[in-house]
């Protein structure tokens, strides 16, 4: 049973009087309940407006169609006052940058509270303090008490990004969605937001929707990876590691970020950069920066077969389970 | 090439209504040399120091203690010469270029001015500077907000390199690009230190970075070395707990 279906979903951004910026082309995707999803592929890809969709929070010149189903409802067809069912209780969302996503005038007590005040209409004021440092503490913040008064710009980025999880989780949805919840924080303080989300999905039975540009990263907290490339979703794997994906752009993402246990004194690079989303192409769009590239690659568009969009892909190693 | 002594600073901030004073110690003693040709990481988290380092090494800040040796002399920028065998690139590209300049006036003043070329001579040293570093020639007639972050960032390497300087100073170069671009610039550092015989002190805070790029790295943790050495060393048989714990912290790696 998923808990997101998202059928042939395409979403444009309209650019001045004419243009036509693709960026999804016909996504499909079912997620299952307490599933762990990682999103990946480098900037314009389309990771971030397919997690926006997610909740119908696409920017206002986009155009939508297909289908996106939360608990069997059209979220693209919503009106604003009907997503607000949604938005917040049935998903949640953290994003990339903390500092930008609280508040600066209003304390944390506030933001928690506003939260949970608009969609479980609690009024009583103890119950709800208790509700808010209840949540903090989850979030593995040690002083909950101090950070609950204090304002976003006297907490480290690190308790920032727990304040927003907990404000995510503060209606309990079943949906946890993260736009490169740690782009913005030390590595340090990334490992143990990572081990957070590991521990939250675990206790909550969470869906977790994690997107990253990072492969690694990726691995250490999901088994399936989403690969996206120029809109369109070209990889659908369940992967430990780079010998069990398929399509060559996976394997050139996992090979860019340098391997600390190799002795090389050289970097992988991807030749080339993402290709212009205006066009739409009757070829594969990683044609030109692709190293397996064939004859028939830029005769026609690959489709997806066996969760791989690639005429020519590599041979996956069978996953040890 | 350039050896730093017990480098030390110290910045104070005034309290409102003249209620006393606080003092942050942003560097406490730090020493380190860096060798003719070879690439110098120093990596740490927000707050270790880092920054203040690379700017007490640009001038931008005046070291309250320690000295900083170049060539053998004081490091000092009062010639020419002097000024221009020192280059810095840093994170902010944006920042880093002036947004009402066409990106060939943007490598050309510093040319005109350090080396008095003008004419047809200073749009040759224009092209040359833009080749090194894999632009295309047709992007001098752009502004900086035309281009994407990478092909910024090759800008002002490509700036710095116009002075043809003997170390080069980045300061988290890297960290605002994609994951594909990261690695192209990474090599595009590689290439200029190995056949330029550039000297690079590359500040970073991703560990997983240096590995392949540096010869020798310093880890810094609130101001002070917590370990510094060759990088295999450091890599392979970390000393201190705190290189353990970042090592440890890079996603994806078997050693936890």
């Amino acid at each position: 049973m998923s808990v997101i279906e998202i059928k042939a979903l395409s979403v444009d951004y309209k650019l001045g009087q004419k243009q036509l910026l693709h960026a999804l082309k016909s996504v499909n995707l079912a997620i299952g309940a307490g599933e762990a999803l990682a999103i990946v592929g480098e900037s314009g890809c389309g990771k971030s407006t397919l997690a926006s969709s997610l909740v119908n929070l696409l920017a206002l010149n986009s155009i939508s169609s297909g289908t996106v189903l939360i608990d069997n409802k059209n979220i693209l067809e919503m009106t604003n006052k009907e997503l607000e069912s949604v938005r917040g209780v049935k998903a949640g969302t953290i994003f990339q940058d903390p500092a930008a996503s609280l508040n600066p005038v209003f304390s944390v007590k506030e933001q928690i509270e506003e939260t949970i005040m608009a969609h479980l209409k609690i009024k009583d004021k103890s119950k709800l303090k208790e509700m808010a440092i209840k949540l903090l503490e989850e979030t593995g913040i040690k002083e909950a008490q101090r950070v609950y008064e204090s304002y976003p710009h006297q907490l480290s980025g690190g308790q920032q990004q727990r304040v927003m999880i907990a404000i995510a989780l503060s209606c309990s949805p079943k949906i946890l969605i993260a736009d490169e919840p740690t782009t913005a924080l030390d590595v340090t303080v990334q490992a143990q937001i990572i081990e957070l989300l590991k521990r939250l999905k675990k206790e909550r039975n969470l869906s977790l929707i994690l997107i990253t540009h990072d492969l690694h990263l990726a691995l250490d907290l999901c088994k399936r990876v989403i690969v996206m490339y120029a809109g369109e979703i070209v990889e659908d794997t369940i992967m430990q590691n780079k010998e069990a994906s398929a399509h060559p752009y996976t394997r050139a993402l996992f090979e860019i970020i340098p391997d600390i246990n190799e002795n090389k004194r050289e970097f992988a690079v991807i030749p080339g950069e993402v290709p212009d989303l205006k066009m739409v192409m009757n070829e594969c769009y990683f044609k030109n920066r692709c190293h397996k590239v064939g004859e028939k690659c830029g005769k026609a568009h690959p489709e997806m077969v066996n969760g791989v969009r690639c005429f020519y892909p590599y041979t996956k190693e069978r996953v040890k389970s | 090439m350039l050896k730093v002594i017990n480098l030390k600073k110290v910045f104070t901030n005034e309290k409102m209504f003249g209620k006393g004073k606080t003092e942050v110690i942003a560097v406490a003693g730090v020493s380190f040399e860096v060798k003719d040709g070879t690439i110098m990481a120093i990596v740490g988290e927000s707050g270790s120091g880092k920054t203040t380092i690379a700017r007490c090494l640009a001038g931008i800040e005046i070291p309250d203690e320690g000295e900083i040796i170049f060539n053998n002399e004081p490091l000092m920028f009062d010639t020419k010469e002097k000024r221009a065998a020192v280059q810095y690139v840093f994170q902010d590209t944006f920042g880093s270029l002036n947004p009402r300049m066409k990106i060939g006036d943007i490598i050309a003043e510093p040319i005109g001015f350090h080396f008095n070329k003008t004419g047809n001579e200073l749009r040759l040293g224009v092209i040359a500077c833009l080749e090194s570093v894999g632009l295309k020639t047709e992007i001098e007639n752009k502004y900086p907000h035309e281009l994407s972050g990478g092909q910024r960032q090759r800008v002002v390497i490509a700036r710095a390199l116009a002075m043809r300087p003997s170390l080069l100073i980045a300061d988290e170069p890297v960290s605002s690009l994609d994951v594909s671009v990261q690695a192209q610039i990474l090599s595009l550092f590689q290439k200029l230190n190995k056949e330029n015989k550039i000297s690079i002190v590359f500040i970073t805070h991703d560990l997983r970075l240096v590995k392949s790029l540096a010869d020798d790295i310093i880890v810094l943790k609130d101001g002070k070395i917590e370990e510094q050495g060759s990088v295999e060393n450091v890599f392979c048989k970390p000393k201190s707990a705190y290189t353990k714990l970042l090592l440890s912290s890079i996603p994806g790696n078997p050693q936890k």
